[in-house]
C-alpha cells in the first residue's frame, strides 16, 4: 500500500482505512507476532498484541501518512518490536526471568545477532520450501499446526476437512518431509 | 516434534511468505482482533494514551520517522498534518470538510440532472434537496462528536516555496513544533476526558459455564468537542428531523437511565441487583456520557451503509409529505440495498417519520428454508446419525508431472443432545479405498456397506455438557506419543444465545460480514445449515429451489445455487476458486442431508451426505465417555 492511496484512504474515511489497513496487513501482523510469542504467549495474548500493534499504526495515521514508500516496512517494524515488548512482559509475568541474552530472544534479536544465526535461518527457508513441497492440504496442516499452534481441530474447520483427516494427513505430511529434509541434508534429531 | 523448533530462524521475507501463502486467521478471529484494535484506539484516544514513532517500540530497533524530503510530498500531506491521538478528529474534519464540498458539487449535478424530466412534479427538486439534509442527519445522528468543536490543531501553512527553501534541519523542526503543539493539546483534551463501564450478568462470571453474560456498556465523555451537553439536547436534536413514532422505532434505546446513583466498572447481577436501564446516551454526574457501542445496540434494526452518489427518487408527492427512496451500497438487512424514507411536514419542518429498508420481497418458500437451517435443533432435541464426505484436491507433483488429485472419504459416526447438551462423535478417515462417483447417490450406496462397528476411532469429540473433549489417536510417528486435546471452552448454553427471530431480523455489521457469532447463538452440534446459509445463501439471488426429492425415506428439496466469490474451500486446483453447489435438505429438520460442491468446469470437489438418521425417542443415547483416565494434555 502506497503513501497516495493511504491518503486517498483517510480522505475517504478514518474508519475505512483502518478496515482496509487491519484486512490487508492482518495476516502478516498475526504472522509476525506468532513467531516472536509462539513459546510463551497464549492465544489471547498473541490477539491482544496484534491488536495493539494495530491501535499503534492507527494513532500514527493520525499524525501523518507519509512513509517512504510502502507502509509494509512500518507494520513490520512496530509488529516486531512491540511483540518482543510483549514477550518481556509475558515472560517475566510467567516468571521465567529472560534476559536480553537468553537464546530465546536471540532468535529475534538485534539485527547484529541476526547475522550470526545466516546458518540456521538457510535451513529454516530450506524447510518452508520443503513444506511447500508437499502441496496442499498438507503443506497448510503443517504451517498451522506447527507454526502457528493450532489444533487439528481448529485447522479442520479452516480447510473443511475433519479433524481426524487433518491429523492422519498431518502425520503422513511429517513422515514425507523428513524424506525430503534428509535429502535437502537436514536430519537433525528430533527436529522432525 | 518441538514447534520451536522447526521455525527457529525465519527472517521477514519467510515470516511474509508465510503470512502471503498460508493465512491463518478466521473470520471470526479477524473480527474480534479488529474490534479489539478499534477499542484500543479509542479508548487511548479519550484517555490521552500518547504515543508516537519514537516512543512506540522499546525493543531493539526503533523506528524512525521517515523525514519528508520534498516540498511536493510536504505539500500534499498538508491536508493531513495537526491531528493528534484525540481521535484525529481534526483530520476527520478537514477531511470531511473537503469531501462534504466534493457531495456538495455531486449533489448540485445530480439536481440539475433531475431537473431534465419536464413530467417529473415541480416539487420534486426541492423535495430532493429536503431529503438529502435529512438523510443526512439520519446517517450522522448517532456520532456524538462535533468536529466544529474539537480543539483546534495547528495547521500546517507552509507553501510548497518556502518548504522547498528550507533546510531539512528547518523541516523537521517546524515539523516537531506542531507536533510538539498537537501532543499538548492532546494532553490538555485528555484530562477531561473520562470512561465508565458496567457490565450485566446472570451467576457467577467466575463460573465461566454458568454465567450468562447479558451486555456490557462502556460510556465516554469529553468536555471538549461533544455534539450535545446532556441528553435533553439529544433528544431536542432527534426531534428537530424525526417524529417521536420514528425515534421510538428507530432508536429505542437513544436514552438512558441516569447512571449516577450507579456504582461504574463493576459487573452487576440481572437477578439479585438493582441496574440502570441503560442506553446510547445517559447522564453521569451532570456530565453527558455515550455508549461507544452505539452502532452494536442497534444492530437488529435497518442499518445504512454508504450512501451511493445518486440522485434520491422522489414520490408519493403531496404538499406536506413525500417519499424519498435514499440508495445506499448496502444495509445491514439482507437482500435489501435501499432507505425508504417517508417525510412530512410537521408545522412547518419537514421531519422523518418512518424508515425502511427496501429491496426485492423475500421468497417465503426460501426464508422458511434458511429459517430451518438456521435453527435446525429446534426440530430435534436427540439424533444419532453417520456421516460420510469425500472430497478431491491437488496432489503435490515435481515439475514435468501430470497433476494428481487427492482423494479422500471420512465416515463418522455421531449423536447428540441438543437440550443436555451433550455430543458424542468418532471419525475415522481412508484415503483411497473409494473408487465410486463423486455424487452424494454413489456415496450413498458406498457407506451402506459400512458397519459403523468397523469404523475405526482415529479421533472422538465428546461434550458432557460442561465442557468439549477432544481426542485423536496417536500416530505411528515415533515422536507422536499421542496428544489428547481438550477444549477449554465453556459450551455455550440456551441462555447464551440471542433469541433467533428469523432469517429476515438477520443483520450484517458495517463490515458485510454477518453481526453472528457461535457464542451469540443457539447451542446446536451436528448441523452445517448456519454455515450454508452464512456462506452460501446469504443472498437469495444467487440461489433457486429446483425441485424435491426423496433420499433414504427422507424428504428433501433440492437448492443450486453459483459461487461468485473466492472461495479456496471449493476448488480442486488453485485457479477453480469458483464454482456452485446442490444442497438436499431434509424438510422436516433443516438437516442438509446431502451436499455437493462443483469447481468451475463443473467436477465435484466435495460431497458429503448424512443417513441412518434417527430422531429423539428412536435416537440411540448419547454415550457417556469416562474421561478420567484420559491424560489431558493443554493444548
Amino acid at each position: 500500500m502506497t503513501e497516495n492511496e493511504l491518503r486517498l484512504l483517510m480522505a475517504e474515511s478514518i474508519q475505512k482505512c483502518h478496515r482496509v489497513i487491519f484486512d490487508k496487513y492482518c495476516n502478516y501482523v498475526y504472522a509476525i507476532v506468532i513467531n516472536v510469542l509462539r513459546s510463551c504467549g497464549s492465544r489471547e495474548d498473541i490477539e491482544d498484541c496484534v491488536s495493539d500493534i494495530f491501535m499503534k499504526i492507527y494513532k500514527r495515521l493520525d499524525k501523518d501518512t507519509s512513509f517512504s514508500g510502502d507502509i509494509k516496512g512500518f507494520i513490520a517494524a512496530v509488529s516486531r518490536n512491540t511483540a518482543i515488548d510483549a514477550y518481556r512482559r509475558i515472560s517475566t509475568k510467567n516468571m521465567r526471568n529472560i534476559s536480553i541474552d537468553d537464546d530465546n530472544m536471540e532468535t529475534f534479536g538485534s539485527d547484529e545477532r541476526l547475522i550470526e544465526h545466516t546458518e540456521q535461518k538457510e535451513q529454516s527457508r530450506i524447510i518452508l520450501d520443503k513444506i511447500k513441497e508437499l502441496g496442499e492440504p498438507d503443506s497448510t496442516i503443517i504451517i498451522q499446526q506447527y507454526y502457528y499452534n493450532r489444533t487439528a481441530k481448529e485447522i479442520s474447520k479452516n480447510i473443511s476437512m475433519t479433524a481426524t483427516a487433518v491429523q492422519k494427513r498431518s502425520s503422513r505430511a511429517k513422515q514425507k518431509l523428513k524424506l525430503l529434509l534428509a535429502e535437502a541434508g537436514i536430519g537433525r534429531e528430533g527436529l522432525i | 516434534m518441538n514447534k520451536n523448533d522447526l521455525f527457529k530462524e525465519l527472517d521477514s521475507m519467510d515470516i511474509e511468505n508465510i503470512a502471503q501463502e498460508f493465512p491463518v486467521l478466521t473470520d471470526e478471529e479477524k473480527e474480534r482482533i479488529y474490534a479489539m484494535s478499534e477499542r484500543k484506539y479509542n479508548i487511548s484516544d479519550n484517555t490521552n494514551e500518547e504515543f508516537s514513532s519514537e516512543t512506540e517500540v522499546s525493543g531493539v530497533e526503533v523506528y524512525k520517522r521517515p523525514k519528508w524530503r520534498t516540498a511536493s510530498i510536504a505539500a500534499s500531506l498538508a491536508l493531513l498534518i495537526g491531528a493528534g491521538s484525540f481521535g484525529g478528529y481534526n483530520i476527520s474534519k478537514q477531511l470531511k470538510n473537503s469531501s462534504s464540498g466534493d457531495d456538495d458539487t455531486v449533489t448540485t449535478i445530480a439536481s440539475s440532472e433531475m431537473t431534465q424530466p419536464s413530467t417529473e412534479d415541480p416539487r420534486a427538486e426541492e423535495y430532493r434537496s429536503i431529503a438529502s439534509g435529512l438523510a443526512d442527519e439520519f446517517d450522522n445522528f448517532l456520532d456524538p462528536l462535533d468536529e466544529d468543536k474539537m480543539p483546534d490543531y495547528p495547521e500546517y501553512d507552509l507553501s510548497e516555496e518556502q518548504a522547498a527553501n528550507m533546510t531539512e534541519e528547518e523541516f523537521e523542526a517546524y515539523y516537531d513544533n506542531l507536533e510538539e503543539e498537537c501532543r499538548r493539546i492532546d494532553e490538555e483534551c485528555g484530562q477531561s476526558a473520562d470512561s465508565i463501564w458496567f457490565e450485566l450478568g446472570r451467576g457467577d462470571p467466575l463460573d465461566h459455564a454458568n454465567y450468562a453474560l447479558l451486555g456490557g456498556w462502556y460510556y465516554y465523555h469529553y468536555d471538549v468537542g461533544m455534539k450535545y451537553s446532556n441528553t435533553d439536547e439529544v433528544m431536542e436534536k432527534a426531534l428537530s428531523f424525526m417524529t417521536q413514532d420514528c425515534i421510538d422505532k428507530e432508536f429505542p434505546h437513544l436514552i438512558g437511565e441516569d447512571l449516577s446513583g450507579y456504582e461504574p466498572n463493576r459487573i452487576y447481577d440481572a437477578d439479585t441487583e438493582n441496574y440502570p436501564d441503560f442506553g446510547v446516551f445517559a447522564m453521569y454526574n451532570g456530565a453527558l456520557y455515550f455508549d461507544s457501542d452505539k452502532n452494536e445496540r442497534y444492530s437488529r434494526l435497518y442499518y445504512f451503509f454508504d450512501r451511493r452518489d445518486e440522485p434520491i427518487e422522489i414520490t408519493d408527492i403531496t404538499d406536506d409529505s413525500f417519499t424519498a427512496i435514499v440508495k445506499y451500497d448496502f444495509t445491514s438487512v439482507p437482500n435489501k440495498y435501499d432507505m425508504s424514507m417517508k417525510v412530512i411536514n410537521n408545522g412547518g419542518s419537514w421531519v422523518i417519520s418512518d424508515v425502511e429498508p427496501i429491496g426485492p420481497e423475500l421468497d417465503p418458500q426460501k426464508l422458511e428454508l434458511v429459517d430451518k437451517l438456521i435453527n435446525s435443533c429446534d426440530y430435534y432435541d436427540k439424533l444419532s446419525a453417520k456421516y460420510a464426505s469425500i472430497e478431491k484436491n491437488e496432489q503435490y507433483c515435481e515439475e514435468g508431472e501430470d497433476r494428481r488429485i487427492n482423494k479422500t472419504i471420512n465416515n463418522t459416526v455421531l449423536f447428540c443432545d441438543n437440550r443436555a447438551p451433550k455430543e458424542y462423535t468418532y471419525s475415522d478417515n481412508n484415503y483411497s479405498d473409494y473408487s465410486g462417483e463423486y455424487d452424494c447417490a454413489s456415496l450413498l450406496e458406498y457407506v451402506k456397506g459400512i458397519n459403523a462397528n468397523d469404523i475405526e476411532k482415529n479421533s472422538e469429540t465428546y461434550c458432557d455438557g460442561e465442557k468439549e473433549y477432544y481426542w485423536t489417536n496417536p500416530t505411528d510417528d515415533q515422536n507422536d506419543n499421542g496428544h489428547y486435546h481438550y477444549n477449554t471452552y465453556a459450551v455455550p448454553h440456551e441462555g447464551d444465545a440471542e433469541k433467533y427471530d428469523g432469517f429476515d431480523k438477520f443483520r450484517l455489521n458495517k463490515y458485510r460480514s454477518p453481526n453472528w457469532y457461535a457464542f451469540k447463538f443457539r447451542p446446536m452440534f451436528i448441523s452445517e445449515g448456519p454455515w450454508l446459509v452464512r456462506t452460501y445463501m446469504y443472498e437469495f439471488s444467487k440461489w433457486d429451489i429446483t425441485g424435491e426429492t426423496n433420499i433414504l425415506d427422507r424428504d428433501c428439496c433440492i437448492v443450486e445455487g453459483r459461487i461468485d466469490f473466492r472461495n479456496d474451500e471449493m476448488c480442486i486446483y488453485p485457479e477453480d476458486y469458483y464454482g456452485s453447489f446442490k444442497f438436499f435438505i431434509d424438510k422436516e429438520t433443516g438437516i442438509p442431508i446431502g451436499t455437493e460442491f462443483y469447481a468451475k468446469d463443473g467436477e465435484t470437489v466435495h460431497c458429503t451426505v448424512y443417513y441412518d438418521i434417527r430422531l429423539n425417542d428412536e435416537a440411540e443415547p448419547v454415550p457417556d465417555v469416562d474421561i478420567s483416565g484420559y491424560n489431558f494434555t493443554y493444548k
